[in-house]
């Protein structure tokens, strides 16, 4: 099989949510001596592009989302170890998390993935996260962003406040973004609780941490 | 109570042994973490004279509140004449508030109740919440909501789920771990929902309602507004939140496997619940999963339970959570919506335009005016209620103001309210003069 073969397989793999196929893809373009960035950004970011784009267009829906994303990550645990330290295209470091008192992982991780594919450094906390927590790990990890996830009806969203609260307590609120999402939360939220946006699903979640990392430079 | 036997393979080892029998069917029901004093089991509480004192006063208040009102219709006759597409004085204003919510009318909206976990413990809190929700707030129904989603700890298993502060129990572990697939399956059951788990409370909320309504005359007037959770097309997530998404793409076998074990379960929770109350008189709604963006072949396969569901009940509400738009139609001409629905995020405009061509019965439950009720300035939750009865009005519409939250400010819920009445009857009466606008005469 050739390289393009290779990558069109994995692009194939993600778009379908088969992860099987995506993981012997992935493990053919690295034994083939393929540049690990280049099998993330033209295999695994492609066949997520992919994914959202016919998200958006309606064509997929949330189990095609969860499929895509789960493949994405298997493919990219195969790629991960090969990459070289300092040859990545280094976009920042993300912190993620379910807030207290929620459980629900699905929409966090599809964030997790999706940021990761594009190039940040995810510090995924988990579920049941205290605001204290968030805080601690954004400033041991020298995070760029914060993510913050509430999808429990009944008033976790209310953790999102806290989150906001403790980040300004570490002092570091200034220094770093702060994006929210769920189900219970939208932008009127997030602008009343002052974090910097609301990113309605993990495709968006995506292009609001590049936006929020160019404002960050450019500050 | 904490300590959990080990599940034994079914049926073996305590056969001939009653007691180890009873044992072992009390504990049939998963691990819960925080769980009430009476758990697994449940007790019918017995109340104090003070406690039956507040009742009785609640349900007068309630019915008080319609009389000194001097609207045409009271509330019960506003939910027939909604039902029946007839002419109304106003919107239905339907509760669909979560139980923990009626905490905030027991402790005067000051956050001294921790709503999930003392309401669940104790449920003659969540009775007297109920009550005292609809006696301070006026709506047109009392609306009991499940005490679990009842796919997790009920189901038995490898379940465990957690008792929150703020919520109904929350999945920690799911019943099935699909890597031990036809063991797991050999272990869970299907509930019994007069014996296992949270089903027990929530049929006795619901029948103590209905006696003490009845007894103080609150139920001649007001309609009961009773859940049942859920679809069976959510019987995909007695693998796990995540799993029971994918499932239908990926093993859609294993997936109709689930949903057959949950269909049983949701028939007879939704036939107790009309046990209790009467489909001619109150409510009955069910959430239904929300992965039905798109009309594909999954969405037909998974729809088809909700079919047989619809045909199994009498009429009965669902919550639809996501946006629907692409296959509200087809469910419709499918027999997949029963009396109607309860929405979150498919567009109002389009479930009226679809659902009045089906003769069905719609409400919406924005997420925009859930965060407004816990931050917005009252003026903002005037405008938004206003907008939903604009675009809303007409025959089969209701108001839900199931957009309360734990996080709720008082005037905001007052707000939210009163304007669905005051707004709601303006706009009513604005609509008279269109003809058919407002559905038959009557």
């Amino acid at each position: 099989m050739s390289k393009k073969e290779n990558f069109k397989q994995l692009v194939d793999a993600v778009v379908n949510g088969n992860e099987e196929t995506a993981k012997a893809s992935a493990q053919k373009l690295m034994d083939s001596g393929v540049d690990p960035m280049e099998a993330i950004m033209k295999g695994v970011c492609e066949g997520l592009n992919i994914v959202g784009q016919k998200y958006e267009a309606k064509e997929y829906f949330y189990p095609d989302l969860v499929c895509g994303a789960d493949a994405a990550m298997v493919a990219m645990n195969i790629i991960k170890p090969h990459i070289k330290k300092g040859t990545a295209e280094f976009k920042g470091t993300f912190v993620i998390g379910t807030v207290e008192g929620d459980l629900h992982d699905i929409g966090k991780g599809l964030v997790a993935t999706m940021v990761e594919a594009n190039g940040f450094k995810v510090i995924d906390l988990g579920v049941d996260i205290p605001a204290t927590k968030f805080a601690e790990a954004a400033k041991q990890h020298k995070a760029n962003i914060v993510g913050a996830s509430a999808t429990l009806a009944g008033g976790v969203k209310m953790e999102q406040k806290k989150i906001q609260e403790e980040l300004v307590a570490a002092g570091i609120r200034d220094r770093i973004g702060y994006i929210i999402g769920g189900v219970v939360s939208d932008a009127q939220w997030a602008r009343t609780i002052g974090a910097d946006a609301y990113g309605k699903d993990c495709v968006e979640a995506v292009k609001i941490s590049l936006e929020l990392m160019q404002k960050l430079r450019e500050a | 109570m904490s300590e959990i036997p080990k599940i034994p393979e079914k049926g073996k080892a305590y056969l001939g042994d009653e007691k180890l029998v009873e044992r072992y069917l009390s504990y049939r029901v998963g691990r819960l973490v925080n769980p009430p004093p009476w758990w697994p089991t449940f007790v019918p509480p017995q109340f104090s004279e003070e406690e039956l004192l507040e009742i009785e006063r609640f349900c007068q208040k309630i019915v008080d509140n319609i009389a000194k009102s001097g609207e045409r219709l009271t509330p019960l006759e506003r939910w027939r004449a909604t039902r029946n597409f007839e002419e109304l004085d106003r919107p239905f204003l339907a509760s669909a508030t979560f139980n923990n919510i009626t905490a905030k009318a027991l402790d005067c909206f000051s956050g001294s109740l921790k709503p999930g976990i003392d309401l669940y413990w104790y449920p003659k809190l969540c009775l007297k919440g109920h009550l005292a929700w609809a006696a301070a707030f006026a709506p047109d129904d009392v609306a009991p909501y499940n005490f679990s989603y009842g796919l997790d700890a009920e189901f038995g298993g490898r379940s465990k789920s957690k008792l929150v502060p703020y919520a109904a129990p929350a999945w920690v572990t799911p019943p099935i771990d699909v890597a031990h697939l036809e063991e797991d399956l050999a272990r869970i059951h299907t509930p019994d929902v007069y014996r296992d788990g949270f089903f027990p409370p929530h049929l006795w909320l619901v029948r103590k309602m209905k006696e003490f309504m009845t007894k103080y005359g609150a139920y001649d007037v007001m309609p009961i507004h009773a859940s049942f959770c859920a679809m069976p097309e959510a019987g995909g997530i007695l693998a796990g939140m995540k799993e029971g998404i994918k499932l239908n793409k990926t093993n859609p076998d294993l997936y109709e496997r689930l949903a057959k074990v949950v269909l049983p379960y949701t028939i007879s929770l939704g036939r107790a619940i009309w046990d209790i109350l009467d489909p001619n008189h109150d409510l009955g709604w069910c959430c239904d999963f929300p992965s039905f963006g798109i009309l594909n072949e999954a969405t037909k396969r998974a729809l088809k339970y909700a079919a047989i569901v619809v045909k199994a009940l009498p009429e009965f509400l669902t919550v639809n959570g996501f946006d629907q738009s692409a296959v509200l139609e087809y469910m419709c001409q499918n027999g997949m919506v029963s009396l109607g629905s309860i929405e979150y995020e498919t567009p109002l405009e389009t479930v009226k335009k679809i659902y009045t061509k089906y003769g069905k019965l719609y409400g919406m439950c924005s997420n925009e005016q859930q965060s407004a009720m816990a931050t917005a300035p009252v003026e903002k939750n005037i405008e938004l209620t206003k907008a939903n009865i604009d675009t809303g009005a007409g025959p089969g519409y209701y108001f839900v103001a199931g957009t309360v939250d734990v996080w709720s400010k008082y005037e905001n819920v007052k707000a939210v309210l009163e304007t669905a009445k005051e707004y709601g009857k303006k706009k009513y009466e604005e609509l008279k003069s269109k003809p058919g606008a407002l559905g038959s005469k009557k």
